[in-house]
């Protein structure tokens, strides 16, 4: 994968050859990826907290029509979706610019650092 | 309640059966490559390989076992979807593109591309085994269940159809066919889902004025069945239950509300009275009576968790526990299953990994949507069978049409085809590829792994049917909760790590797949459930305190590798061996 390459590359200059290995967890796209599953961690957990500890706010009815229960729940589904084609985006831009040069690895892209 | 055969059924079934085989026949027609049977040349369009993937992971399980329990026990179905859905973040972010890159045709190859240890090729392999067979025992024990009342047949003739077809599926055609028989089962049920969602809707919700007298179910010890006292017949049986007692007030007199909205649907529903039905045994010389009686419930209750995680509703702290394991375990598992990671080979490239595990995000997302409706229109349709809870969805589809019922009954079977199919491969490639090959040195050409791939097939085909046969009588369905806690404790910490920690070794490896193998099984063979469902002994009698293990043993598996690693000598900075990867 030239996004993969790439981020391999820039590993190599500070840290000397590096195994393919950790140049798949390291590059660009994965550390966005990275990211999204800590948000999409957060979300989940935060409904498993709501399970248990404040159940009686599942029964409310935030937005009018359903309950939390139901409204946290297709939401857990609908980001899940989101979140994967907010990643499909992101790697498509990461491969996009890697072709111009190394120069685009200066870019700042959400998510790193 | 007993089921009228329908022919329908049967024929869709049987042309759904000889087509699959056939289309499997014209794949299997070329010569093949090791290649071609293991990783389908790795050629598969992603987003074949998207809607592959949803075949391959909606078994019988999420399908009638979700919808089943909706329609009993109202939300907490809904907890399991979201649970098996959550899984698929950590697969798409974390596990798909690496285990694309990193290995070739099994999950053994990719754990193993650092190292090259028979060790790691051993444990693994096990662990695959271990989490196939513990998926397989229940599918193939359900399509014996099912075939009874969808198509009409005995339980024996539902274990071998299904152990004959899948068989003859992958030795055909390997991985090509198993992909298009999951691509075609995984189109064909989320259509059908939404099929029958949208004509939940257009009824919406109607009131019923259905008998609510309690209905006893009397097993003599010769084997006959009393209804009420009476021999059960055709013309005498359990009645259909669950209905609306009462709709919102704002429909007034009304007893319909017409064609709703799909949100509208769920807060009419919440506002409504619902009547569920619950059960009680007792035994006596006459027999095991079970009595079904009426419960008259509110809507708000039955959308919101604690219908069938009672823990949740008690407050004690291991009620409590056991739930954040079972979520975790789902949250870990699905990326940890062997016969969802060998999908990732048959893509070309890391992109197409990641384009398709969003297509199956979509399709399995919309797929546990549908399941909701299904299983809550199901509850509220006056036509659940009380004794079945697996039946809701077909019976719900009969209340429509006959027609529908045939289709639904027919795929209901089918999916036990695709999800069968992906496991009885993951365990070929696991004992020919791994087993045989690399851990125990068999030199083999590109045309005998193949055979042996073959051979492999038909035994664990063999084993697969004798198991459904064997198990008829046990309760299987929570294997499947076992295979994914299985799978997240010893895969999961593994293929994490071996990703993201570099001082990782071939011993802390080894070690954590193991262990986490091992620690998982044992502390479900000592839970509280496993002695009651199980043993049928008592639940205090347990000595771990909360039934699933996921909690403490993938957490343990971490552990296990990082100490084990860090008293081992670590691994010498040389390139991984993947020079099977082109695109490296």
């Amino acid at each position: 994968m030239k996004a993969s390459q790439a981020a391999s590359q820039a590993g190599d200059d500070k840290r000397g050859p590096a195994s393919p290995v950790h140049a798949a967890a390291r590059g660009t796209a994965a550390r966005i990826g990275l990211l999204l599953c800590l948000i999409y961690m957060v979300l989940y957990a935060g409904f498993v907290a709501i399970v248990l500890f404040r159940p009686d706010l599942l029964a409310s009815r935030p937005f009018g029509g359903v309950n939390l229960a139901i409204a946290y729940g297709m939401g857990l589904i609908a980001s899940a979706l989101v979140l994967g084609l907010v990643y499909m985006v992101a790697c498509w831009l990461v491969d996009r610019r890697t072709v111009d040069g190394r120069a685009a690895q200066k870019t700042v892209l959400p998510g790193r650092k | 309640m007993l089921y009228e055969t329908s022919p329908a059924a049967v024929a869709i079934f049987a042309s759904f059966v000889l087509s699959v085989i056939g289309l499997s026949f014209f794949l299997g027609r070329k010569g093949q490559s090791a290649k071609g049977y293991y990783a389908a040349h790795g050629e598969i369009h992603w987003f074949v390989n998207g809607i592959a993937f949803a075949g391959d992971y909606l078994s019988a399980a999420s399908f009638l076992g979700i919808c089943g329990m909706v329609a009993f026990y109202g939300y907490d179905g809904f907890l399991y979807s979201i649970g098996f859905l959550a899984g698929w973040v950590v697969a798409l972010f974390v596990i798909a593109e690496p285990i694309k890159a990193l290995g070739k045709f099994t999950f053994a190859d990719a754990l193993d591309s650092k190292f090259n240890s028979r060790g790691i090729k051993l444990a693994v392999a096990t662990s695959t085994l271990v989490v196939s067979i513990f998926y397989l025992i229940p599918q193939m024990v359900g399509a014996g269940d099912l075939i009874t009342p969808l198509l009409g047949l005995p339980h024996a003739a539902g274990v071998i159809l299904v152990g004959v077809a899948v068989t003859l599926i992958v030795v055909t055609a390997g991985m090509v066919s198993t992909t298009w028989v999951q691509f075609i089962k995984g189109s064909l049920l989320v259509f059908f889902c939404g099929v029958l969602a949208a004509m939940i809707l257009n009824r919406g919700l109607v009131e019923n004025t259905g008998s609510l007298e309690p209905q006893v179910r009397t097993v003599r010890p010769d084997g006959t069945v009393l209804i009420d006292g009476q021999p059960q017949s055709k013309g005498h049986d359990l009645r259909p239950v669950g209905s609306i007692k009462r709709l919102p007030e704002r429909y007034g007199e009304k007893t319909s509300t017409g064609p709703l909205r799909p949100l509208e649907y769920l807060s009419v529903l919440e506002d409504s009275t619902i009547v569920t039905w619950s059960s009680k045994k007792h035994a006596d010389a006459e027999g095991v009576h079970t009595t079904y009686f009426p419960v008259e419930r509110q809507g708000a209750d039955l959308l919101k968790p604690g219908g069938y995680f009672k823990g949740l509703t008690t407050g004690k702290l291991a009620d409590k526990l056991d739930f954040v394991s079972l979520m975790l375990a789902l949250f870990c598992g699905t990326a940890s299953l062997p016969h969802i990671l060998i999908r990732y080979y048959t893509v070309k490239d890391q992109a197409a990994a990641r384009k398709s595990t969003v297509v199956g995000i979509a399709v399995i997302g919309a797929f546990y949507v549908l399941t909701l409706y299904l299983g809550l229109g199901a509850m509220v349709s006056g036509a659940l069978d009380p004794t079945s809870s697996n039946m809701a969805a077909p019976l719900l589809a009969k209340t429509f049409s006959n027609t529908l019922f045939a289709i639904i009954s027919a795929i209901a079977f089918t999916t036990v085809l695709g999800t069968v199919s992906g496991l009885i491969m993951a365990g070929s490639g696991a004992v020919a590829h791994d087993l045989l090959e690399n851990v125990c040195g068999i030199a083999m050409t590109d045309h005998e792994k193949v055979r042996y791939g073959k051979i492999a097939a038909v035994g664990l085909g063999i084993v697969a049917m004798a198991l459904g046969i064997v198990f008829r009588n046990f309760n299987v369905s929570f294997l499947v909760g076992w295979a994914f806690n299985i799978a997240a404790s010893a895969n999961l910490p593994a293929l994490v790590m071996l990703l993201f920690w570099r001082r990782t070794t071939k011993q802390g490896i080894t070690a954590a797949v193991t262990l986490g193998m091992l620690s998982s099984l044992a502390w479900i063979l000592l839970s509280a459930d496993t002695f009651e469902k199980v043993y049928g002994w008592s639940r205090e009698a347990s000595i771990v305190p909360f039934s699933q293990p996921g909690l403490v043993t993938i957490p343990l598996g971490f552990l296990v590798l990082i100490v084990v690693s860090l008293f081992t000598p670590p691994p010498a900075e040389k390139p991984a061996i993947v020079s099977s990867q082109p695109t490296w």
